[in-house]
């Protein structure tokens, strides 16, 4: 008797020492799927958080961007010149020229030689404030590219089908324009005896068919920041060759 | 009893190995992500870093363009000036001021970064083409009278004629009412005859620049045919390779003379193309006006990527 319960006593140590009872291989499932369960949350949570930030970086990421590309086709804007409207006189039809470029208070329309959707093409433009319902503004960028058409005249239809918002929940948006009133007030600028006559001055509304010069300076002012958007002074460029008429 | 236990450790080792190979992939499937965006951020940093460095190189060139006398051996054969030609042999011309710059758009070398310098006023203006555009397109493999047809459909200021005989002076021309001027090259794809494919061969020849007169000195090296013959062309290839060209050694092997049409002039109106050696697809291009000591001395009329 003494015999058989020692060597249950030598079996039941030999089993302790060599094998899991269920208990512990269960306690250990346990926590190991607990720690497994608490590594996937956290690491779900990261991957989850990180998805969540590159969302907001590629969306400011494309902000930024259009933004960029506004920036440098409105930066790239040039005087264009182009006929106006036919005018009937005892003489004939003749058209006056001028150039492509109508400022309002309320926004603008020009010529770039780098559109947003293709820098390889030119463009006309539109950058314009647009009022929401709760009185804030935004500011919005509209192109025609200029892909498979001549630009010959101020009053020619183009397909303005490319729109982007370029900020938005404004308090205020202006536009101004500083240039020479006329193309004979800048002929007259200087007397014959050197005396500076007239300076370019700033104007709420520009036409450069009425005027038959370009805006030097266009500023849009968004709220306190002022953004000055300068055009190369081609006018006068053109003007030499007596390309603009009925002066 | 016994089975049992083998049972048992069997169980415990595979429970193991299985939950270590599930952490393992999970940790292998953390650690790739975390490397892929390392990576994607490297190369974004790369890509910028590139940028600036090209940006940096154009605007150091802009700097020694405005800080050298890059037009004094242009002046000294202008004006016959005995000191300014002395001054010009001095220092050895236009081509010696770097040792390896050019103005008649041939690549050079920066270090890292190769440059190519096109003077505009060597190009065809699209504003007042004439004679040189036919000249052009059948440089480019037109017969004379496609050739003509093609550049008569380009506007010019002044009344053409078919022939678009010798160069006329602008006072003997009549001037065109209806002239509307190109005012950028991919326009010259939407004139009848013409299409995309005629305009990206003609683009690298032409400009919108439009300076009233013609500079064949430093035309590029693959345009020289278009004004001179083959031999004359031949020499001053060989001469600006060896780095002795200038606009004095041009009027001696063409006998061409400067007048109010011609003038031998570098610059003030270039176009730089800059590029790093590893990536020569990759572009910056500068068109600017450069005007020393004067108020504006840099008018950039064109700043971009590629062309």
């Amino acid at each position: 008797m003494n015999t058989i319960i020692a060597g249950s006593r030598a079996l039941s140590s030999k089993n302790k020492a060599h094998g899991f009872t269920l208990v512990e291989v269960l306690l250990t499932m346990a926590i190991l799927s607990m720690l497994m369960l608490t590594a996937t949350y956290a690491y779900n949570y990261i991957t989850q958080n990180w998805k969540r930030n590159q969302q907001l970086y590629e969306l400011e990421l494309a902000q930024y961007k259009s933004a960029t590309l506004v920036y440098r086709a409105v930066a790239d804007t040039q005087p264009k010149l182009v006929k106006g409207a036919a005018i009937e006189s005892a003489l004939g039809t003749a058209s006056s020229n001028g150039f492509y470029f109508l400022g309002r208070d309320n926004g603008f329309t020009a010529y770039t030689n780098s559109a947003v959707q293709d820098p390889a093409y030119p463009a006309v433009y539109r950058l314009f404030r647009e009022q929401s319902e709760n009185g804030q503004f935004s500011l919005i960028y509209e192109e025609a590219m200029l892909n498979d058409v001549l630009l010959l005249r101020a009053q020619q239809n183009l397909p303005f089908s490319f729109r982007l918002t370029v900020a938005t929940e404004l308090n205020s948006l202006n536009f101004e324009y500083y240039g020479w009133a006329s193309a004979t007030v800048r002929m007259d600028a200087k007397s014959e005896a050197g005396m500076q006559l007239f300076t370019p001055e700033w104007f709420k509304q520009y036409d450069g068919m009425e005027r038959a010069q370009h805006p030097l300076v266009v500023q849009v002012m968004i709220e306190d920041f002022l953004w000055p958007i300068p055009v190369l002074d081609l006018s006068s460029e053109l003007l030499n060759r007596r390309l603009v008429g009925d002066e | 009893m016994t089975q049992q236990t083998k049972k048992n450790k069997g169980l415990a080792l595979v429970q193991v190995l299985l939950l270590v190979a599930m952490l393992s992939i999970l940790l292998l499937l953390m650690t790739a992500n975390t490397q892929q965006q390392q990576k994607q951020v490297i190369a974004l940093q790369a890509q910028l870093d590139q940028h600036f460095r090209l940006y940096s190189t154009g605007n150091d060139m802009l700097y020694s363009l405005l800080t050298h006398s890059w037009n004094r051996s242009a002046q000294a054969s202008a004006s016959g000036s005995a000191i300014l030609q002395s001054a010009a042999n001095e220092s050895g011309g236009v081509n010696a001021w770097h040792e390896h710059w050019n103005f008649y758009a041939s690549s050079f070398s920066l270090n890292d970064y190769s440059a190519r310098i096109t003077n505009l006023n060597s190009l065809v203006s699209i504003q007042s083409p004439g004679r040189p555009m036919v000249l052009l397109l059948k440089h480019l493999g037109y017969a004379e009278a496609e050739a003509i047809s093609l550049a008569n459909q380009v506007p010019t200021p002044f009344a053409t004629t078919s022939s678009f005989g010798p160069m006329q002076l602008p006072s003997e021309q009549s001037q065109q009412e209806d002239f509307l001027p190109l005012q950028h090259t991919h326009e010259l794809s939407l004139l009848p005859g013409w299409d995309k494919e005629l305009m990206q061969r003609v683009a690298p020849y032409v400009t919108t620049y439009s300076s009233g007169f013609v500079n064949e000195a430093y035309l590029p090296n693959t345009m020289l045919e278009m004004m001179v013959s083959k031999s004359q062309a031949d020499i001053i290839r060989l001469m600006r390779a060896e780095g002795t060209f200038n606009s004095i050694q041009f009027e001696a092997v063409t006998e061409m003379l400067e007048n109010e049409l011609r003038r031998f002039f570098v610059g003030p109106d270039f176009r730089i193309e800059v590029w790093h050696n590893s990536s020569p697809y990759f572009v910056r291009v500068l068109e600017v006006r450069l005007l020393p000591y004067q108020p504006t001395a840099v008018e950039f009329r064109y700043q971009g990527w590629g062309y």
